[in-house]
């Protein structure tokens, strides 16, 4: 009886053993669940949007002397600031926002220099453009007197995102989208060759 | 009897033995690597931000699941997914050294490979370690070449494709930041060539892109390679009509065109974006009749051309400063309207783009603003300054409008007529 109970017993056991090693590669995965997509992270080509344009770059109200005498000599400087915004979302590494910094700095050369803060941040919100103004005379009894600047504004906006992809294959994949994108962006303006417009400085007899 | 009878008991404790021995060996092989499999799967499901012990505990996890188990493939994805957990926690540098080993190792699986060379190349350009991006970069994209030059592949490799573009990019960056432009565009004309062979409608952008860069990078580089940038517009204005940025490449292109024939201008080291500007620098101080009205022409005709897009507000603005420069007050002021108007209509461009037409077509208000107070339409110049925007960071159009507005109250009350 137990000789017969061991022998069904062994022969179960060598039925489950030789199924088991039986099956194929093929056979096992398709009975566990399949792998979840493979996640690699990618930064996108640096968008970057360079524009310069003529603009108003500073201007005077009018000033009038109403006083009887002369005012001669007055001096007017005007001060164009160069100024960096340099942002991140939470999400971003600061290693991205920083490479952001440095790529869009060599635009900039020796122009604008790169003082990175907090590890990763450009600030720059220093008058960087100080521009000497000639001096003026308000004539008496009403004079008046005004200027107006123009320069090159060079405006730059660049960001740079940091996506997901989840790799199914070689032939599949796709892109995660997430609420908040790691992105950090930067946007520089500048001023140059500034000079006093046309028809001024105004001069006016009232 | 007794004797068989031992015989055979021995014998059947024997056999039952074996059994036992090689189903518990099967059934822990089986068992263990769907647990390692399942230890994956669930790693998929963590919050995307782990406290430090709670990331030590899963990585020791998976760690531990590694043995007692022969599926190649699951080993490196187990592997694999530790290096990503680590960079999710801000380990780079961990994470950096996990995917170099993982992309060294002979018997890799081709597509862990290819993750492992993209992350050590991302990691290491973000760790500035740019030399070492370029050689994982360039290693991804000579194993990628492999595939998508194949004349007998068929189906299209689309995760192949984008790692391929974003190594290539990072690659030529890498080159233009380090001022070696050479090798930048060597890199794009590399991926142009896969790209032209594989078309794909999402990755079309890339293309463009591509061809852009060079373009830029080609009249960078100097007077010899200017027939390069010539002949790489002209091909993006032909092919890529969509382009947002045609309308802008057609003036730049003539932009250049008139400034080497009129200063010998022949470096453009910035590239060819400030060109229109600096035409309307010398127009304003030579004011020749002939060379002003070469220009209107053509800016005359781009304005009308592409109405309504990204390329004609700064089109029109450089059109309107060409006016005000000519003196044609009236007509300036009109032009830098209408560039208020069209930034209204919605445009299909990016975000960066967006931004700089907000500001573009704010300082156009402040420059209409101005020129309709020259011409003493004071009431006009107040509406036109009342209607700019600020933003946090618009500092000099604050003050700037803070002033302007000053002189036109001043002026509507000291000088009325017009």
């Amino acid at each position: 009886m137990l000789y017969k109970f061991a022998k069904i017993f062994c022969s179960i056991i060598l039925l489950l053993y030789s199924q088991n090693n039986l099956l194929d590669d093929s056979k096992v995965s398709s009975s566990l669940p399949q792998l979840p997509p493979i996640e690699t992270t990618f930064l996108e080509p640096i968008e970057l949007e360079n524009v310069s344009v003529w603009v108003i770059a500073d201007k005077t109200v009018p000033f009038i002397n109403r006083s009887c005498r002369l005012r001669d000599n007055c001096s007017y400087s005007c001060v164009l600031p160069a100024n960096v915004y340099h942002s991140k979302t939470d999400s971003c590494p600061a290693e991205v926002a920083r490479l952001l910094a440095e790529y869009t700095s060599t635009y900039h050369g020796q122009a604008l220099p790169l003082t990175i803060f907090n590890g990763w941040q450009w600030e720059y919100s220093y008058s960087l453009c100080q521009f000497e103004s000639l001096t003026y005379n308000l004539a008496p009894r009403g004079g008046c007197w005004e200027n107006c600047w123009e320069a090159v504004m060079t405006l730059r906006r660049s960001s740079n995102k940091l996506k997901w992809l989840n790799a199914k294959s070689m032939q599949q994949f796709d892109t995660r989208q997430l609420n908040i994108q790691p992105e950090s962006v930067l946007e520089v303006k500048m001023f140059s060759s500034v000079r006093i417009r046309d028809g001024y400085p105004k001069e006016r007899q009232f | 009897m007794d004797i068989q009878k031992k015989d055979s008991s021995n014998s059947i404790s024997k056999f039952v033995l074996i059994a036992l021995v090689l189903f518990n060996i099967s059934f822990n092989a089986f068992a263990d690597g769907s647990a390692a499999r399942k230890k994956l799967i669930d790693s998929y499901r963590l919050p995307e931000k782990l406290t430090e012990k709670r990331l030590k505990e899963i990585v020791s996890d998976l760690q531990n699941s590694l043995t007692g188990f022969d599926d190649n493939e699951l080993v490196f994805r187990i592997r694999y997914r530790i290096g990503i957990l680590y960079f999710k926690a801000g380990h780079i540098d961990r994470a950096g050294k996990q995917f170099h080993q993982i992309s060294q190792e002979p018997n890799c699986p081709q597509l862990v490979r290819l993750c492992s060379l993209n992350m050590t190349g991302q990691i290491s350009r973000m760790l500035a370690k740019d030399n070492e991006a370029i050689e994982n970069f360039c290693e991804l994209l000579r194993l990628s070449e492999k595939y998508l030059l194949d004349d007998n592949e068929d189906t299209i490799l689309s995760t192949l494709l984008k790692l391929t573009v974003t190594a290539a990019f990072q690659c030529a960056e890498i080159y233009q930041y380090q001022q070696n432009y050479d090798a930048a565009i060597i890199k794009y004309k590399r991926l142009l060539g896969i790209l032209e062979k594989n078309k794909q409608m999402r990755l079309k952008r890339y293309i463009t892109l591509a061809k852009d860069r060079i373009s830029q990078l080609s009249l960078m580089s100097g007077a010899d390679y200017l027939d390069q940038y010539y002949g790489t517009a002209q091909d993006i204005i032909q092919n890529f009509p969509d382009y947002y940025r045609v309308p802008i490449i057609k003036l730049e292109v003539e932009a250049i065109k008139f400034l080497r024939k009129n200063t010998s201008q022949n470096h453009f080291p910035n590239g060819s974006f400030d060109a229109p500007v600096k035409i309307i620098t010398y127009l304003k101080d030579c004011k020749d009749k002939v060379q002003i009205r070469s220009i209107f022409y053509v800016l005359e005709n781009l304005c009308r051309e592409y109405d309504g897009t990204y390329g004609a507000v700064l089109l029109n603005y450089h059109y309107a400063c060409l006016l005000d420069a000519t003196g044609d007050k009236e007509k300036a002021a009109n032009t830098f309207a209408k560039i208020t108007l069209s930034t209204a209509q919605k445009l299909n461009v990016g975000d960066s783009v967006q931004a700089v037409i907000k500001i573009i077509a704010e300082y156009a208000k402040l420059q209409q603003a101005v020129i309709l107070g020259e011409i003493g339409n004071y009431q006009q110049a107040i509406k036109a300054v009342e209607n700019i925007k600020m933003y946090p960071e618009s500092y000099h159009l604050s003050k700037l409008v803070e002033s302007v507005v000053k002189s036109l109250e001043t002026l509507k009350r000291e000088v009325p007529k017009r």
